[in-house]
């Protein structure tokens, strides 16, 4: 129980650009990333090797109309007649994927897998968008209630408010923290700070001539009628982005690892957990028990703690969504995620940073492709391949993907 | 009986449509789960029951929406946004998510996790849609509600607006009798109800059981006598005031001494209709719009003895049928009619001035206006011997030439175009 059988790597790993692509479906999202994580083998992989998909994907059925995705996938990249599957489990469904590969290489069934995610969101309004991802909620209570998403998190964030006194400053930190990262990574949908925000804001308000208020500083921008209410108190900055986007990595046995690269990044916990669909029945408001699960399990796999871990990429499809999970992972105290964010302990520089990709905030979430593409983030910084945003000397890092409001949670442990 | 319905999410609903919170109760362990589990969620034991929950509680949590999801997926219901979704807490110990009615939408600040809130069922196509509100404003609505309960409601005459009447009535969960005069009648405004409420169940609008019971709410009758132990009694027989006058005289002797009396007259004195009564001030104008199962808008009409009671009791029953009300005191043509048909009369004035052609009006007083149609299109609809009339009546009440029908409209009634019930009016319907 709660082991691997053998040791698994991640030999490869890339993600397709970031953003709203009105010429590109999921197949060609796909192939960009694909052969971005190809590309990124060291000592090259040869479709050949490969042995199975595990594709996460959440709804291509709903967004473009395309069912059966996962062997459509692996035909454009030349992987038929090799098993191919798709994963849903909302937004963790390429959390789950990677997983799936882990415990398929691990029982010894496969030596060399691909795990992909991949989303085409940008083909419906917003609306319509909405009500995709609500269908991830609960139908005959949360949605009949009148909520969304952004509602379901908004609830989170009044309870998190009322139980520990976050503010909505603490909130605003997250946000100003997560555009900082992801000005730094080129792949990003939005890859500008709040401060570059404002200052297009003011020239495109100066060419149409229209006065705009001087914000002294970016919270002043951030509580102005430029960041619109979504759902109170969650603003248009406390919210992921509608993304297209795809994400791959390669995994491979210990026994073969070293053909394809000699810097593998290991995959020593991995776990997953659920808990009542709806939020309604949950026992505490302010923390997902899924991901506490998860993270448990992903620990004692490892035989580390939450303080041996140096970098992590965290599932922040809303702001209050990073302030649970680094308290959930028990990087910080309950309670006290939004302190720490203001404090700037979770920056880039700080003592823990999260989410230096941009996260789903910045990087933008491409739902079913957002797992894999937190573990692209972490086999990056792991092998010092980051660039700007490149954290020094970092030998263990962490992914936390969650499902929904937190029905299903998957946890990994990365080591170089 | 509740013990007889099988322990379902479907169950649960149709418990939802007789406002009733229905979980179910662990016989092992107590403990309660809503919505309703066929396993208890704490001690997983299949000996569970049925139990009615309260409907009081307090928020546990809450949000105010901005951007919302499409009607679709939110049981036909075109949520309003910005709208507030709530977690509940019940008393006896589970919560549920729901929408929160009654709080000022454009300030969450003024909500607080803790509220007091009671249940409140919001009508839609596909069933009642469970809300809370304040518990202050749910105890004053209840307070209403039981000084002035309406069980069963009759209307007169089963023709266009009769039948449309009965209908809305029915929709919202009262049962209503409808009386006329001859059987052909009475079966044609049946038939009328019945191939509108078919139509949402085909459309998926409403289920087959939503349907028959709407139906089976419906009672037809040739006896005015059927209309005996109706609480409101609302006419929609021609507008004829000798007529009306007539059956206000049998409806006093028939109906119980504390019933109300409306009349859905267009334009007709509510004071003078009254006078055939000994119950003058327990009558009152409830004036509907065709199509009275689509058209929001009732105008009510105090009369020169209408009580305060009688006024505000219809005035909570319209609410309650899901219309908005417009509050009239009594003058010629209430507030529609008297501006309307001054426009169309402004307007024919403006056709036979050689201002513009009939679509250069209605295309500028729709895209000027954002009206649904242009006023020449409309009174082809309404009839322009309905619209000479009105204006007649109201030139007449008011001796005011403003109210004057113009030479061509009084010419087209005379040359027996009425508009699109016989084919030509303004426009040409006969292709």
């Amino acid at each position: 129980m709660g082991k691997l059988l053998r040791n698994v790597a991640v030999v490869g790993a890339g993600v397709s650009n970031f953003g709203n692509f009105p010429r590109k479906t999921n197949r060609e999202l796909w192939v960009e990333a694909f052969l971005d994580a190809k590309n990124s083998v060291d000592n090259g992989i040869d479709q050949k090797d490969v042995e199975a998909l595990f594709l996460g994907n959440y709804s291509s059925d709903l967004f473009e109309k395309q069912g059966h995705l996962a062997p459509l996938m692996a035909d454009l990249v030349g992987l038929a007649p090799k098993a191919a599957l798709k994963i849903e489990d909302a937004c963790a469904s390429s959390g789950v994927a990677l997983r799936m590969g882990v415990l398929a290489i691990a029982s010894g069934m496969y030596d060399v897998v691909c795990v992909g995610g991949t989303e085409k969101m940008n083909t419906l309004s917003t609306a319509e968008v909405t009500d995709v991802l609500a269908s991830a909620s609960d139908k005959h209570t949360e949605i009949f209630g009148g909520s969304t998403f952004p509602g379901l998190y908004a609830a989170i964030a009044t309870a998190h408010m009322a139980k520990y006194g976050t503010t909505p400053e603490m909130l605003m930190a997250y946000s100003i923290k997560a555009h900082n990262n992801g000005a730094l990574n080129p792949k990003a949908q939005m890859p500008l700070t709040v401060t570059e925000i404002m200052s297009r804001r003011i020239r495109r308000a100066k060419e149409k001539g229209i006065s705009i208020p001087l914000w002294a500083d970016e919270y002043e921008f951030l509580k102005s009628n430029y960041n619109p209410m979504i759902a109170y108190p969650l603003r248009l900055f406390d919210c992921s982005l509608i993304t297209d986007g795809a994400s791959c990595v390669f995994l491979a046995a210990e026994e073969v690892a070293k053909r394809y690269t000699d810097t593998p990044i290991w995959i020593i916990g991995s776990g997953q957990g659920s808990d009542t669909f709806a939020l309604d029945d949950r026992t505490t408001m302010t923390s997902l028990n899924a991901a506490r699960v998860a993270s448990q399990q992903a620990y004692k796999m490892a035989g580390l703690g939450p303080q041996d871990i140096q970098i992590a990429e965290v599932h922040d499809c809303f702001s209050i969504a990073e302030i649970i999970a680094i308290e959930d992972l028990g990087f910080f105290e309950q309670g006290t995620g939004g302190k720490v964010t203001q404090e700037g302990r979770t920056a880039l520089d700080g003592e823990m940073p999260i989410n230096t990709s941009g996260g789903l905030k910045t990087k933008g979430h491409p739902v079913g492709a957002t797992g894999v593409a937190q573990a692209v983030e972490i086999f990056k910084q792991l092998r010092g391949e980051a660039e700007k945003r490149q954290v020094p000397d970092v030998e263990i890092g962490l992914t936390h993907n969650v499902g929904g409001t937190g029905g299903t949670a998957v946890v990994h442990i990365y080591r170089r | 009986m509740a013990a007889e319905k099988e322990i379902s999410i479907t169950s649960y609903e149709e418990f939802l449509n007789e406002k009733k919170i229905m979980g179910t109760l662990c016989k092992e362990c107590n403990h309660i789960d809503l919505p309703p589990r066929q396993i208890c969620s704490k001690c997983l034991s299949t000996n569970v029951e049925w139990k009615e929950l309260s409907q009081n509680g307090t928020i546990e949590t809450f949000t105010n929406i901005h951007v919302s999801t499409t009607p679709f997926i939110q049981r036909g219901y075109d949520m309003k946004h910005p709208h507030y979704y709530a977690i509940v807490k019940l008393p006896e110990g589970p919560m549920i998510s729901v929408q929160l009615v009654g709080f000022d939408p454009s300030k969450p600040e003024t909500v607080e996790v803790g509220t007091p809130v009671t249940a409140s069922f919001i009508p839609t196509k596909e069933g009642m849609l469970l809300a809370f509100e304040p518990t202050s404003k749910a105890e004053e609505a209840e307070k209403i509600a039981e000084d002035y309960k309406i069980k069963k409601v009759a209307v007169i005459g089963a023709g266009t607006m009769g039948a449309g009447i009965a209908q809305v009535v029915a929709e919202s969960g009262v049962k209503v009798v409808v009386t006329d005069v001859a059987d052909e009648f009475l079966q044609k405004g049946l038939n009328t109800i019945k191939k509108f409420v078919t139509r949402s169940v085909d459309k998926g609008k409403i289920s087959q059981v939503q349907a028959d019971a709407i139906l089976g709410r419906i009672e037809g009758s040739l006896d005015l006598n059927a209309v005996k132990d109706a609480d409101i009694v609302i006419e929609a027989a021609p507008e004829n005031m000798n007529l009306k006058k007539k059956i206000f005289s049998d409806l006093d002797n028939i109906c119980k001494p504390d019933a109300i009396i409306g009349t859905n007259t267009s334009s007709l004195s509510i004071t003078e209709i009254a006078s055939a009564t000994k119950r003058p001030e327990n009558v009152v104008g409830v004036h509907f719009f065709n199509p009275a199962p689509i058209m929001k808008l009732v105008e009510l009409i105090r009369g020169y003895n209408t009580s305060d009671e009688t006024y505000e009791t219809v005035q909570a029953f319209v609410k309650k049928l899901g219309k908005t009300v417009a509050l009239v005191n009594e003058a010629p043509g209430f507030i529609v009619n008297r501006i309307l048909a001054p426009m169309i009369n402004e307007a024919i004035i403006a056709l036979q001035e050689g201002v513009a052609s009939a679509e250069g009006i209605d295309t500028a007083m729709k895209l000027g206006l954002n009206h649904p149609m242009g006023p020449l299109t409309l009174a082809d609809f309404i009839g322009l011997d309905v619209v000479l009339d009105i204006l007649n009546y109201l030139y007449e009440e008011f001796g005011d030439p403003k109210y004057k029908a113009c030479s061509l409209l009084k010419k087209m009634v005379r040359a027996g175009q009425l508009g699109r019930k016989t084919r030509k009016g303004f426009y040409d319907y006969s292709k």
